[in-house]
C-alpha cells in the first residue's frame, strides 16, 4: 500500500473478495456507522511507556505499511498518546502467534512496505489479523480476525453481523477515520470553536502535513 | 527597559560560569545580555551528540537556579543522558518541568528581594502578589465595562471592604464571585477539613493587561466594536532571545487558615475577602478578614514557540493523598500508612462514610451568614467536608524533580509545595506553525485541524484543588488545560459570517468576563 495522496487518500490494494475493495470516505463512514451497533468499551490497563524495542519498531513499520499513514503521524518520535503501545499490547494479548509472524515479516522487510503487505496476505492467520490491525488504527476498535474471516466467507449469503470492541476512550478519539474524512468523532473535537462555519482545512492538515507554514 | 526586564537583569547575575547549562550562549566576545532565565535541564555533550548531560539540581547549581529569574521560554530536548531509557516525551517533559519549577521560584520569590527565596517565610510577599506585577481579573473586567487602571492604588475595592482597606491598605483584597468558590463549569465547591470553602482567584501580568487595554477587550462593547471585527486575539508571547516576558495568567487557590492550622507551613496572606453577593443582591455581602494559605498555583505562559501556552500546576504537599496510596492503605493498613492529616482528606474516615471526590449537597452558594463556612445542619452539626484523592499519581520523574527542588529551597516555606505537572503541545511541527516574522499567528495556529492544541502532553492534568471534580482520563470530560481552554471564546463579532476567527479568544476565558 502506498502513501496516501490528497486526491485518493486511501486505496489499499486488497483482494477482490474483500468486503471493502476501496476504502472511500463513504465506505469508511458506512463501516463506522455499522460499528456503533454493538459497542463495548475495553478496559485494558495502559502499559507503561517504553523505549522502542525491535518489536515495537517492527509494529510501527507494519502499521505504516498496512494503513498508508506516514510514520511521523502514526507514531511520532515525541508521542504523547502512545497508541502504538496500547495497540501492540492489545494484539499480542489476543493473537500472539500470528502477530509474531507479522512482526517477523515487518522486520525482514523494514524498507519494503509493499512486501510487508503482500507477505501478510500469504496465509489466513496473518491476512485477517492484518485487517484487524488496519481497522484498529482507523476506527480505534477491535474486530476479531475470525469475525473478519467469517464476514468474507459469508459473502454469498446475507452479510454476517460482527461485533467489535472500542479499545479505549483514547482510541475512540484518535481513530484515523476521522482525519481521513476531515471530521471528528461524535462528542469529541479539538478543532477551534466556530470551525463548523468554514470549509474543512485541506486533507493534508489532517493526515500528513509536517511542514511549517509561512516558510 | 520595563520593570520586569530590569528585575530579571538583576536576577541574571549568577549566571556567569554556568555556560554549560545555558541554552543560548552569546557568541565569543559578545557581551552577555541575558535577562530571561535561560538555564536548561541539560547541556549537549560535545563527545556524544545523542546523549546530553543533565544539569544537576543540587548545591552546585543552587545559586543559579534560585536567583536567575523567570524563564521566558522552555528549553528542552527529546534526548536523554547516556543509559537513560526515557522516551522522547519523557525527556521533553523533564525540560518543561524544569522550566515550571524555575517559573514557580521566580514568581514566588520575595517581591522586595527576588534573590532571597531561600529565606522566604510564610508571610513574605511574593513577586506575583505585588500589585505592580500582577492584577486580579476582577480589577480588569469592571462593572459597566469601564477602562481599568494598572496603578495599584487606583484599583477598585469592593464597597464592603473599603473601610477596612483604609485601615489595612497592604492586605490582599479578594472579591468573591461564583468562580471564586465554584470550580470550572460549575462542577462544585471544595470544602476543607475545617469546613471552610476553598477560595480561587485569577490574575494576569502587565503584558496581558496592556494588550487587553490596548485592544479595548475589557468591555463587551469594546470586544463587539467595529474596530475589533477584524481582530485576531493574539497575546504577546515570551521570547528568550529578545528578553520578552510575554503574557502570563495565574489561577490560585487558597485555604482559609484557622488557629488549628500550622500557618508557617503555608505561604499565607492577610486578606480582606468580599463575600459573594446574595442571590437577590439586596444586601451588601460582608467583608471578612481572613488568613489565606496558598494551596494551588496555576501558571499559564505564552511563549514564542508554544502558541497554545505552557500550563504549569503546583500544589501544597498536604492537600490530598494519591488514590493508589489510599488503596494500598486499605489493602494493608499496617504496611501502608498515610499522613495523619490532609487539607482535603480525612484519613480516619472510611470510604463508606466519606466517599471520595464527591461534590457537596446543594445549594453550593456560601451563605453570607456562615462567613465562608459550609452550612451546618439545623442542630449545628457538620454537613459536609470534601474527601478528595488525587486520581492520577505524579510520575516518578516529577516526584524526583520535586524532591531536588524542595531540597534546594532549604527552610523556605516553598519547600512545602510540589509540581503536579506541566502540559505542553507535543506535536512540534504543528505547534511551530507560525508567521514568518516569528510571532504566533492565530490564523495558522488555531485554525489547525484536527487538533488546534497540537497533542497536549500529558493528555490530562488536574490540580486537586482547582479541577477537583474533573480528574481522570475521559476525553472531553476530564481535565486537560489546553483541551478546555481551546474552547474559550470572546464577544468578538467578525464581519464575515465565515470568518476564521469566530469569537476567538487565544486560550483564555478571561475575555468572557468582560461586562
Amino acid at each position: 500500500m502506498g502513501k496516501p495522496t490528497r486526491e485518493t487518500p486511501l486505496q489499499p490494494k486488497l483482494e477482490s473478495d474483500d468486503r471493502f475493495p476501496h476504502l472511500t470516505r463513504r465506505r469508511v463512514l458506512a463501516a463506522a456507522a455499522a460499528a456503533t451497533a454493538a459497542v463495548t468499551i475495553g478496559a485494558e490497563p495502559v502499559p507503561a511507556l517504553e523505549p522502542l524495542s525491535d518489536d515495537m519498531i517492527a509494529f510501527k513499520n507494519l502499521s505504516v505499511a498496512l494503513t498508508g499513514i506516514s510514520a511521523d503521524k502514526l507514531a511520532p518520535a515525541t508521542d504523547a498518546l502512545e497508541l502504538k503501545q496500547d495497540y501492540f499490547k492489545w494484539v499480542m494479548d489476543r493473537r500472539p502467534g500470528p502477530f509474531t509472524t507479522l512482526l517477523q515479516i515487518a522486520k525482514a522487510n523494514a524498507t519494503a512496505p509493499q512486501a510487508i503487505v503482500d507477505q501478510s496476505q500469504a496465509n489466513l492467520d496473518t491476512r485477517f489479523l492484518a485487517r484487524s490491525i488496519v481497522l484498529m488504527w482507523y476506527l480505534g476498535a477491535w474486530y476479531a480476525p475470525d469475525d473478519l474471516q467469517r464476514l468474507v466467507e459469508s459473502r454469498s449469503g446475507k452479510p454476517a453481523f460482527i461485533s467489535h470492541t472500542v479499545i479505549s476512550p483514547k482510541a475512540y478519539t484518535q481513530g484515523w477515520l476521522w482525519r481521513v474524512i476531515q471530521a471528528h468523532p461524535m462528542g469529541y473535537s479539538d478543532m477551534q470553536f466556530g470551525y463548523w462555519t468554514r470549509k474543512p482545512e485541506p486533507l493534508e492538515d489532517f493526515i500528513s502535513r509536517t511542514s511549517i507554514k509561512g516558510t | 527597559m520595563n520593570h520586569h526586564t530590569r528585575l530579571f537583569a538583576l536576577q541574571s547575575v549568577g549566571l556567569v560560569g554556568l555556560a554549560m547549562m545555558i541554552g543560548e550562549t552569546p557568541a565569543r566576545g559578545q557581551a552577555p545580555a541575558q535577562l530571561c532565565n535561560t538555564l536548561s535541564d541539560s547541556a549537549p555533550d560535545p563527545r556524544d551528540k545523542d546523549h546530553p548531560i543533565l544539569t544537576p539540581i543540587d548545591a552546585s547549581t543552587k545559586t543559579a537556579i534560585l536567583t536567575s529569574g523567570l524563564p521566558c521560554a522552555e528549553i528542552m530536548t527529546d534526548k536523554g543522558p547516556k543509559g537513560s531509557e526515557n522516551t522522547g516525551v519523557e525527556n521533553r517533559q523533564r525540560g518543561f518541568d524544569f522550566y515550571s519549577w524555575r517559573t514557580f521560584i521566580a514568581l514566588n520569590a520575595p517581591a522586595a528581594s527576588p534573590n532571597e527565596i531561600e529565606n522566604a517565610q510564610g508571610d513574605t510577599r511574593t513577586f506575583w502578589e505585588d500589585g505592580n506585577n500582577f492584577i486580579p481579573l476582577l480589577n480588569v473586567m469592571l462593572p459597566g465595562g469601564i477602562k481599568p487602571e494598572w496603578t495599584p492604588a487606583r484599583r477598585m475595592v469592593p464597597a464592603a471592604c473599603q473601610s477596612l482597606h483604609v485601615l489595612h491598605p497592604d492586605r490582599m483584597v479578594v472579591k468573591m464571585i461564583e468562580e471564586s468558590f465554584n470550580q470550572p463549569f460549575r462542577t462544585g465547591p471544595l470544602i476543607d477539613q475545617r469546613n471552610n470553602y476553598a477560595v480561587f482567584d485569577i490574575l494576569m501580568n502587565k503584558v496581558m493587561f496592556d494588550y487587553i487595554v490596548r485592544k479595548k477587550l475589557y468591555s463587551r462593547a469594546g470586544q463587539m466594536s467595529e474596530e475589533n471585527s477584524v481582530l485576531r486575539v493574539d497575546f504577546p508571547p515570551a521570547n528568550n532571545a529578545s528578553n520578552e516576558v510575554g503574557a502570563i495568567m495565574l489561577k490560585v487557590s487558597w485555604k482559609i487558615l484557622t488557629p488549628e492550622d500550622n500557618k508557617n507551613k503555608f505561604h499565607h496572606v492577610e486578606a480582606l475577602v468580599a463575600a459573594p453577593a446574595t442571590a437577590d443582591e439586596q444586601n451588601d455581602p460582608p467583608c471578612l478578614e481572613r488568613t489565606l494559605g496558598l494551596i494551588g498555583f496555576h501558571v499559564v505562559h505564552k511563549t514564542k514557540d508554544r502558541p497554545q501556552w505552557i500550563w504549569t500546576s503546583f500544589e501544597h504537599v498536604d492537600n490530598v493523598p494519591e488514590q493508589k496510596d489510599v488503596d494500598a492503605r486499605d489493602a494493608d493498613p499496617a504496611g501502608h500508612k498515610l499522613s495523619s492529616a490532609y487539607n482535603f482528606y480525612d484519613p480516619s474516615c472510611s470510604a463508606d462514610k466519606c466517599p471520595v471526590n464527591e461534590t457537596p449537597p446543594r445549594p453550593w452558594n456560601p451563605d453570607p451568614a456562615d462567613k465562608l463556612q459550609f452550612r451546618k445542619t439545623a442542630d449545628g452539626k457538620l454537613l459536609f467536608n470534601s474527601q478528595i484523592t488525587r486520581v492520577a499519581p505524579l510520575t516518578d520523574a516529577t516526584k524526583r524533580m520535586n524532591a531536588q527542588f524542595q531540597a534546594l529551597l532549604g527552610n523556605a516555606v516553598w519547600k512545602h509545595y510540589m509540581l503536579i505537572g506541566t502540559q505542553w503541545p507535543s506535536s512540534f511541527p504543528c505547534s511551530a506553525d507560525k508567521a514568518p516574522a516569528g510571532m504566533a499567528d492565530p490564523r495558522t495556529d488555531f485554525e489547525k485541524q484536527p487538533d488546534m492544541n497540537c497533542a497536549p502532553a500529558p493528555t490530562f492534568m488536574a490540580n486537586s484543588t482547582l479541577e477537583t471534580f474533573s480528574q481522570g482520563d475521559i476525553p472531553q470530560a476530564s481535565s486537560s488545560c489546553m483541551g478546555c481552554h481551546g474552547n474559550a471564546t470572546s464577544y468578538l463579532r467578525p464581519k464575515m459570517p465565515n470568518d476564521a476567527y469566530f469569537s476567538q479568544s487565544d486560550f483564555t476565558f478571561m475575555l468572557e468576563k468582560a461586562r
